[in-house]
Formats: structure tokens, C-alpha cells, sequence
């Protein structure tokens, strides 16, 4: 058990597995986004430029110095670096992809506690512990959009999850029988009967307003175009990690695509069932559950490439119309379908 | 001890913006005082990039000084060595050929296009939207290579001289550069469209930086910053080198904003294209654009000259004293962006820190052309202008 349980957090799909799929998450973000804007993008490192991510990540680890400051506090912000990529580890254990599967009662509640609170406390506070007044307006930019992104990305994965729950209570031969006995409101549950639920126009209508709501959102949490207002390059040097450098760069770094890469693993289970209409161990699976992965990983993508920058007010306001009010009404059509079902 | 005033200070975050800042392409330095988000005040100071070029030019001949002057400004370095060249043959009482004065016109017309197109890319660039910064600067190449063909350089043409230009252009180059304006205007018209219909350019430009009519006057505002707010000013209209036989629109909007501001140099890159192109068609073959440099004078008699032209940025001004010897007397340069930024503080105030890139970008500011050291001595009520040698030599 315990065995399992280390191979589950740092190797699959933990610290290991996770990170590796974040670095060929940015490179594939980066030669994407090139290719439109008719760039090459990474090309110097491993093959058509695989490695690069990796190797800066080594570089910024290994070789660039870690600039101090006098007021700055390096370790607690490595300390709320490496508690911010915890909690985004502990999490995957949520999902059927890993050989431990937690499940209990609700436990997409402690989904929301590890990714939604856990995640953006730690980015503020890494940005916090080294002080400056592009951070300080960053970090305010920052909170500014966490408090519409959060709520709206979780009231958006929230759908999927009223929906397997309801399929399971009224009609349990939609799931397979070794899974019915499974907690409800879980995420491992949900992502197991989601799938069937696609049949459904109603189900279908609202998981696919919900999957909009809960990408737009994803944009925001990685601080893509248009909503990349906290790190705004042109107006505040780097905004939240202006200060950071060497190590502790690499660590936001990664805590950043780490991020991105597991909201969008998420997003595929609990939306779109996985590897549904397969199975995890065939080949078909696979294959399904990366295509689905570089379909979301595609949009995010275009939309980077598509757009400027909001100021950020205007960007919560189009977080507050095109993700937070679409979830909303994703899930008040889900209950109502669930009341008058 | 009883209290009876209280002083209070509100909480104001100082932002320095510069002098080195990824939203600057040179060094200036805006010092932005803001609550919250707000800008309440904003400091432009400059002079981290003075050269002495009015010393430098004071010290050369006036033939050397047509190299100096080009040097002022990367992207517009033919305006300003087609101002100072017209002040010198002003004094030198010299008539350039038609076809000279035509090719004139087209260097500076194509120079126009390329230094409105970088301006909007930088824009583009400046409001996170890289994507269309890649493409106008993809497009802008075609202007670069347009510039080649006619002056022999991308950037530095050198193209300029007393009595014409060093290059003249052949039948077979003429159908290239016509070839590559034909191919841009469609790329213009598609980039208007993007800023006319694009949600992030719309909302983060409108109302953003609104200088109303008053205030260009008021702070000797130039160029299409002017003629963005429905200032219908434009140096080209006094028709100097061929200007008075090329048809061409004054563009002026009165959005008064940075959107407007952008447009007005969107509207005319297309204007600046249809001039080259009549140019390409109708330039005269009467009378050598290229004059023989042996033949130029070597004696300079006395005189003062003051010519003006409209650069990308607007009015360029050069004075030019001879006191008939081999340099200058005095050369005094007035740049547009001297005018521009370092008056613009007050249109800063009430916007957002983020919208302080933005408003500075919407003047198309150049930093090089604005540099001036000028010591006044309060006892005496002198000004001098300074050396970079002699500030340091003072300042040890």
C-alpha cells in the first residue's frame, strides 16, 4: 500500500509523470502559439525543440544565480512553491488514472480545497515574500481574478458531477455494476459515468456551456492572453514573479505549468469520461485520452494566440460573463432537468 | 498637548516606468504615482540617451553634418536628413531637379509607411497581442525591402545629398517597388480592419488617452497626435521637394483617444502608398536626381535657414546658421516627439497603470530625437547647452 502510495505521488502520476507532462504542455503551447503567429517557436534542444522547456527548467535549477534581495524571503517562497505543486499531486490521486484512486463522499470538495485554495494562496504568497511595487500590483491583480476564476471554474466542474450523481441515483444501470457501490460527488466517479451521459441532448447542452465556461476559466488560472493581466509583461516588468530568479523561477515556472496541465487532465475525466469510449489499459485509450488532451491544450492555444491583453477589470468582467454566468446556467439546467426528471 | 490640524497622506504606490521597462524600446523614464490602479501623477523625465548631436554638428562641415543629422533618429533618418539638406541648399541657394525632389518624396513617403507600421505593431505589442505584432512586422519587411531597393539600406539610407539624392532609380527597380506596394495595400487594409473590429484593441484604445483640441494647443502637440484629436495640421501642405504636385489627404479623425491616434496613422500608411505609387508612375526624367559631387561648393557664404518637414512623428524643424566657414554656426533641431512626451504628463491622470503604456505608445514617442542638456546659469540668466564630455567633466 505504502509502495503504491509513493509510486502514485512522486513517480505516476505524481511528481514525475506530471511534470514531464508540463514541460511537453508549454512546449507544445509554445510552438502552437508560434506556428500561428508564424514563428518557429522551440527548435534548438532534443527533437523539433522537445527538450527546451526541460532544459530551462534545468538551467533556471541548476546554473542561473538566485538574485536576493534585502527585503526579500527566498526559502518561504520556495516553501509555498513546493506546497502549491503538492497540493496539485495530492489531487491527481483523485482521478482513475492513478493506481491508488481516493474516493469518498464529496470528495470534489477537497478537489476545490487543493486546486482552488491551495494553488492561487501559494502563487501570492510566493509573490509576496519578495517584495516590490510591480508584485504588490501584480498580487492584487492576481487575487482580483482568482476570486471570479475559482468560483467559476468549480461551479463549471461542478456540472459533470450533478449529473453522474443523478444518473447514479435514479438510474444505476447507466454505470457498471463494480462502480455503483462508488461514493457520490466524487470525481472518480463522476469521470467512470460521464461518458453515457453525452447521449443525452439536455446532459449534452449544459456539460458543453459548462466545458466552455470551465476553458475560458483554465485561460484565466494559466495567465494566458487575454487574461495574462497579473504578469502583464508590458505594464508591470513581469507583475507577480518580477522579483524571482534562478530556482525559485524555476519552481513558479513549474508550479505554473503544473497547473495548467492538471486542469486540463482534470477537465478530460470529469467532462469527457477520460479515455471514454475505452478503457485506461488498451491502446485505444491511450490514444483517446491524449487526443482529447491536445484538443483542450489546442484551444487554449488559439485562444492565446488570438487575443491582446484586458485591463483587469474588463477582464473580470468577461471571466464574470463568459465563464462564471455560462456555469451558473450550466448547472440550473442540469437541476432543473435532475427536478423535473 | 491638544492636536488641532491633521495632515493626512494618501497611500500612493510610485511605479517607476523606465528608463528601463519592457514597454520601452528606449530609455525615458515615466515616474507613475498611483492609488490602487489609478494614476494620479505622472513625472516624464528624460536624459538617458543625450548625444550632443547640435555640438557634434557645429564641429563637422556641412557635408559630413548630412550623416550626423540621419543618425538623430533610426526610423526617421531620411526626414531629418532631407530637412537639414534643404536648410544647407537654402543657404547655398541650390535648386534640386524635379526628379530628384520626386525620389525625395518617395523615401520619406516609404519611410512614413514603415515607421507607422512598427508603431503599430509596437501597439499591438504593448496590449499583449503578439500575434498581430509578428504579422504587421512580417508585412513591414516588404517596406524594408522596398526602402533597399531605392536607397541601398533597410534602415540608414543615407540617401540624401546637397542638389538631389546619391542613388537615382532604374525601370526595372521602379516595377519592383510597385509590384511590393501593390502587394502591401491589401495587408494595410486587412490590419484596419483588425483594429477597427478586435475586441481587446477596441476596449483597451477607446477613450484611453483622450487629448481634446484645446490641450494640442495648448502643449504644442504635432503629427498624428494632433490630427487624432481634429487638429488639421500637417507640414506637407506648405508643399516643399515634390509635395506641392503630389495629390495626397490630410488624414484627421476626431476620436481624440489612442484608438484615434492609431488610425489616423493606419489611414495614412494607405494615403503615404498611394503617393509612392503615383510617384513610381508619374516621375519626371527631366534633370539628374543624382548632381556631381565634385562640382558642389566647398565655399559656404553667410546666411540662416529654417526648413520643416512632416515626419512619421510630425513637424521636424532644423535651423541652420553659416557664418561662411566650413561648419555650421549653429544647427537647432526641434523633434516632434520633444513636443509630444514631454508635455503629455497631464493625459495620464485619472486612466490605470495599465493604460500608461498604451496612452505613451499612442504618441509614438522617440526617445533618441527628444534628448536635450541644457545648464541655465541662474545668476547670470544664461542657458548653455552641454557636451556628454563636458556633464562628466563637471560632474567629477
Amino acid at each position: 500500500m505504502i509502495i503504491e502510495l509513493m509510486i502514485s505521488t512522486l513517480v505516476f502520476p505524481g511528481v514525475l509523470f506530471i511534470s514531464a507532462l508540463s514541460f511537453f504542455t508549454e512546449w507544445y503551447l509554445r510552438k502552437g502559439v508560434a506556428h500561428m503567429q508564424s514563428r518557429m517557436g522551440p527548435t534548438y534542444v532534443g527533437p523539433i525543440g522537445l527538450l527546451q522547456p526541460f532544459m530551462d527548467f534545468v538551467k533556471l535549477l541548476v546554473v542561473k544565480e538566485e538574485t536576493k534581495q534585502k527585503y526579500s524571503l527566498t526559502w518561504l517562497a520556495e516553501l509555498f512553491g513546493v506546497l502549491g505543486i503538492s497540493a496539485i499531486v495530492s489531487s491527481l490521486l483523485l482521478l482513475p488514472l492513478s493506481p491508488i484512486r481516493i474516493a469518498a463522499d464529496y470528495d470534489f470538495l477537497i478537489y476545490i480545497y487543493l486546486l482552488g485554495v491551495m494553488v492561487p494562496i501559494a502563487m501570492v504568497a510566493m509573490s509576496l515574500c519578495m517584495s516590490n511595487p510591480f508584485v504588490s500590483v501584480g498580487a492584487s491583480r492576481l487575487l482580483s481574478i482568482v476570486l471570479i476564476v475559482e468560483p467559476a471554474f468549480f461551479t463549471g466542474m461542478l456540472t459533470p458531477i450533478l449529473i453522474a450523481t443523478h444518473i447514479s441515483s435514479s438510474a444505476p444501470m447507466f454505470c457498471e455494476e463494480a462502480y455503483c457501490k462508488l461514493p457520490l460527488y466524487s470525481i472518480f466517479y463522476s469521470s467512470i459515468t460521464i461518458g453515457s451521459a453525452w447521449s443525452n441532448p439536455i446532459y449534452a447542452t449544459a456539460l458543453i456551456i459548462g466545458l466552455a465556461a470551465v476553458v475560458v476559466s483554465v485561460q484565466a488560472k494559466a495567465m494566458l492572453n487575454p487574461f495574462n493581466i497579473p504578469e502583464a509583461e508590458q505594464e508591470l516588468i513581469a507583475g507577480i514573479k518580477t522579483e524571482f530568479s534562478g530556482p525559485l523561477l524555476a519552481i513558479f515556472n513549474l508550479l505554473h505549468n503544473v497547473e495548467l496541465s492538471s486542469s486540463i487532465l482534470f477537465i478530460i475525466y470529469v467532462f469527457l469520461g477520460g479515455p471514454y469510449p475505452f478503457r485506461h489499459l488498451s491502446i485505444q485509450g491511450v490514444l483517446v485520452l491524449m487526443a482529447k488532451y491536445i484538443a483542450i491544450l489546442t484551444l487554449v492555444a488559439v485562444v492565446r494566440a488570438l487575443f491582446g491583453r484586458f485591463r483587469v477589470e474588463q477582464g473580470v468582467w468577461i471571466l464574470v460573463k463568459y465563464s462564471l454566468i455560462p456555469a451558473i446556467a450550466a448547472i440550473t439546467i442540469v437541476s432543473l432537468s435532475n427536478f423535473y426528471a | 498637548m491638544t492636536v488641532d490640524k491633521v495632515i493626512e497622506i494618501p497611500v500612493s504606490l510610485e511605479v517607476p516606468i523606465g528608463p528601463q521597462h519592457p514597454a520601452l524600446h528606449e530609455p525615458v523614464m515615466l515616474k507613475v504615482y498611483a492609488e490602487g490602479e489609478e494614476v494620479v501623477k505622472v513625472e516624464v523625465n528624460t536624459g538617458y540617451n543625450h548625444r550632443g548631436i547640435e555640438r557634434l554638428t557645429e564641429k563637422n562641415s556641412f557635408y559630413r553634418n548630412i550623416f550626423i543629422v540621419s543618425r538623430v533618429c533610426g526610423i526617421c533618418n531620411i526626414v531629418h536628413s532631407d530637412v537639414y539638406v534643404r536648410a544647407v541648399e537654402q543657404v547655398m541657394d541650390i535648386e534640386p531637379s524635379r526628379r530628384a525632389k520626386y525620389l525625395r518624396v518617395l523615401a520619406m513617403e516609404l519611410e512614413r509607411i514603415h515607421s507607422h507600421m512598427i508603431i503599430n505593431a509596437i501597439m499591438a505589442e504593448i496590449l499583449g497581442y503578439d500575434t498581430l505584432f509578428m504579422y504587421i512586422m512580417r508585412d513591414r519587411e516588404k517596406v524594408m525591402k522596398a526602402k533597399e531597393i531605392l536607397t541601398g539600406n533597410r534602415v540608414l539610407g543615407d540617401y540624401l545629398m546637397v542638389g538631389g539624392v546619391r542613388r537615382d532609380l532604374n525601370e526595372v527597380d521602379r516595377e519592383r517597388l510597385k509590384n511590393i506596394l501593390v502587394k502591401l495595400e491589401p495587408e494595410v487594409w486587412k490590419y484596419i480592419k483588425v483594429f477597427e473590429e478586435d475586441e481587446t484593441l477596441w476596449k483597451r484604445l477607446r477613450g484611453v488617452g483622450v487629448i481634446k483640441p484645446r490641450d494640442v494647443t495648448l502643449h504644442g502637440l504635432v503629427g498624428p497626435t494632433a490630427r487624432g484629436s481634429g487638429v488639421n495640421i500637417d507640414a506637407r501642405r506648405e508643399g516643399y521637394d515634390a509635395y506641392g504636385e503630389v495629390p495626397f489627404n490630410i488624414i484627421v479623425r476626431s476620436d481624440m483617444d489612442s484608438w484615434g491616434r492609431m488610425m489616423v496613422r493606419w489611414h495614412e500608411t494607405i494615403e503615404s502608398i498611394s503617393m509612392c505609387k503615383y510617384i513610381l508612375e508619374n516621375l519626371p526624367s527631366n534633370g539628374p536626381a543624382v548632381p556631381d559631387e565634385t562640382r558642389l561648393p566647398r565655399k559656404f557664404p553667410v546666411g540662416e535657414a529654417f526648413a520643416r518637414v512632416e515626419a512619421p512623428r510630425g513637424e521636424l524643424t532644423y535651423y541652420v546658421m553659416s557664418d561662411g566657414r566650413q561648419n555650421p554656426y549653429r544647427v537647432k533641431i526641434r523633434t516632434p516627439s520633444f513636443n509630444n512626451i514631454i508635455n503629455s504628463g497631464f493625459s495620464y491622470i485619472g486612466h490605470t497603470i495599465a493604460d500608461v503604456p498604451v496612452i505613451l505608445t499612442s504618441y509614438d514617442p522617440c526617445i533618441s530625437c527628444m534628448e536635450r542638456a541644457i545648464i541655465t546659469d541662474l545668476r547670470r540668466g544664461e542657458r548653455m547647452y552641454l557636451r556628454f564630455k563636458d556633464l562628466s567633466t563637471r560632474l567629477k
